[in-house]
């Protein structure tokens, strides 16, 4: 359920180049491109595009990516569910499925991987990816 | 807040709606002709018919769905119920096999009084337009298909009902008859007994707690009503994605602060397992999607219904209430009594966390 990445700021590598780490991947996420972000609770809103038939750039969608520079708790768990709200709402029409949620975190307590394991196999939307770092 | 008037939309046959429109009575069947031979409904299909109906009371709208042999069908209006819906076998239509017993006693509504007086009408497909522009959003069709429960009544919001009389309106000139429609209303029969009698086998089958559900919500019960909040509408098997056919079993809608809140129930028979669960999120997701919801205001809220909850489906309920992200989920537990004629009620989670119930 969660994937371990090698870098000791996941924040600053996916600010720089979304493709820096394994998380999000060229061939799989297709063009992205930084929509937004907040440097303080460390989160980023990537589109994803490609060109439709006639060569024109259309999007496929969105991430949301937030990294947590401790432990990932419950409460951190509904403060990211609260943005992937606010997100779907604001660029997808509440459309959870045009969402990819991804969280980064040193580490994640018991209550939330419990809670995000229910939310994964429960919603028929785009399942929160885990990451570890560090 | 005063009473909710319902809508409804109710398919007959051409052969019938004479008699029916001129004494201003509507009845349901009972059975089919199979193969040459009448068979009555089995019980689940009877409590269907009941569940439909139950949900009238005086004063709702009607329209009527006419079925044309050789012509095509038409949606006529509009009309209003006189008193609640009522079983009673007395003959009043020429079928050879059939008594349409689930009945309610109609007149032309009192606004309209000028359309019933000469049978406006539109063609069904001016309504199925409706229902392509997203302006009738409860409905795929008033037809019956192969997948999709056969029902000839049709619960519709309010909404739809302004739309419907928009269209008898706008073709009033054409759609029309030339003669003026001889009323002579008949009166409820001293043998009726009110239909919400006719409720049976809760804790059986999935229609029967339905339609006590469809009856309590009519009747604005006190325990419902401090459950769903104060109810402008409400309606059954609404359909959430038309060409996918899946439906949601019953749809509440009320108004809070001028916010709009649509609480979508699911209803089980027996245990709410994580499947049931997983049904109602995704309902509520797919309807936040709907023209007609804000999803920046409007509240969408998912309730599951049943006799029992899986514990894992109660731990994930309390949590995702407790976070308070994408609108409430009510878990709400039924216990059939009175022989399985009524049921209490009460809230295993929800917006003010559990309760002890009627």
């Amino acid at each position: 359920m969660v994937e371990k990445i090698s870098t000791g700021n996941p924040y600053n590598s996916i600010c720089r180049d979304p493709y820096l780490l394994s998380i999000l991947r060229k061939e799989i996420n297709g063009d992205l491109v930084i929509t937004e972000k907040d440097d303080v609770q460390k989160f980023v809103v990537l589109s994803k595009g490609f060109l439709d038939l006639e060569g024109q750039p259309k999007s496929s969608g969105y991430c949301l990516v937030q990294c947590i520079d401790g432990v990932c708790n419950i409460h951190s768990v509904e403060e990211f569910r609260r943005k992937l709200e606010e997100i779907t709402k604001k660029h997808a029409n509440g459309n959870y499925m045009d969402v990819d949620p991804v969280l980064v975190a040193k580490a994640f307590s018991q209550d939330a991987l419990a809670f995000i394991d229910s939310y994964n196999s429960l919603q028929k939307r785009k399942p929160v990816r885990l990451y570890t770092f560090g | 807040m005063g009473d909710i008037v319902g809508a409804f939309i109710c398919s007959i046959s051409n052969r019938d709606w004479e008699t029916a429109l001129t004494i201003g009575i509507y009845g349901n069947k009972i059975g089919m002709v199979r193969q040459g031979s009448y068979q009555e409904f089995d019980r689940k299909t009877k409590y269907s018919i009941i569940r439909d109906l139950v949900g009238m009371k005086a004063g709702d709208v009607v329209f009527f769905h006419v079925l044309g042999r050789d012509k095509p069908s038409s949606v006529h209006g509009v009309y209003s119920t006189r008193g609640e819906p009522f079983y009673n076998e007395a003959i009043i239509w020429s079928d050879k096999f059939e008594l349409f017993p689930y009945r309610f006693l109609f007149s032309p509504h009192p606004k309209y009084r000028y359309l019933c007086d000469y049978d406006a009408s539109i063609e069904v497909t001016d309504f199925y337009e409706l229902i392509e522009g997203r302006r009738i959003w409860s409905l795929a069709t008033l037809e019956n298909e192969v997948n999709i429960e056969a029902r000839s009544v049709r619960k519709i919001g309010q909404g739809e009902a302004n739309e419907i009389i928009r269209l008898l309106h706008r073709d009033y000139r054409q759609r029309r008859r030339s003669a003026r429609v001889g009323f002579n209303l008949v009166q409820l029969p001293i043998s009726a007994t009110p239909l919400h009698s006719q409720i049976g086998d809760i804790g059986r089958y999935e229609n029967s707690i339905k339609a006590l559900l469809m009856y309590k919500l009519a009747q604005r019960d006190p325990y419902l009503v401090g459950v769903f909040g104060d109810i402008t509408d409400f309606m059954n098997e609404v359909f959430i994605a038309q060409t996918t056919r899946k439906s949601i079993d019953i749809l509440c809608i009320s108004e809070v602060e001028g916010k709009s809140a649509y609480t979508i129930c699911e209803v089980k028979t027996g245990k709410c397992d994580t499947k049931s669960l997983s049904q109602v999120l995704y309902y509520v997701d797919l309807f936040k999607q709907k023209d007609l919801v804000d999803i920046n205001s409007d509240i969408v809220v998912g309730c599951l219904i049943g006799r029992t909850f899986d514990e894992h489906v109660v731990e994930y309920s309390i949590e995702r209430n407790r976070q308070g992200v994408n609108g409430p989920l009510i878990l709400l537990r039924y216990q059939p009594s009175v022989n399985g004629r009524d049921a209490t009620f009460s809230q295993v989670a929800g917006r003010g966390g559990v309760d002890e119930g009627t």
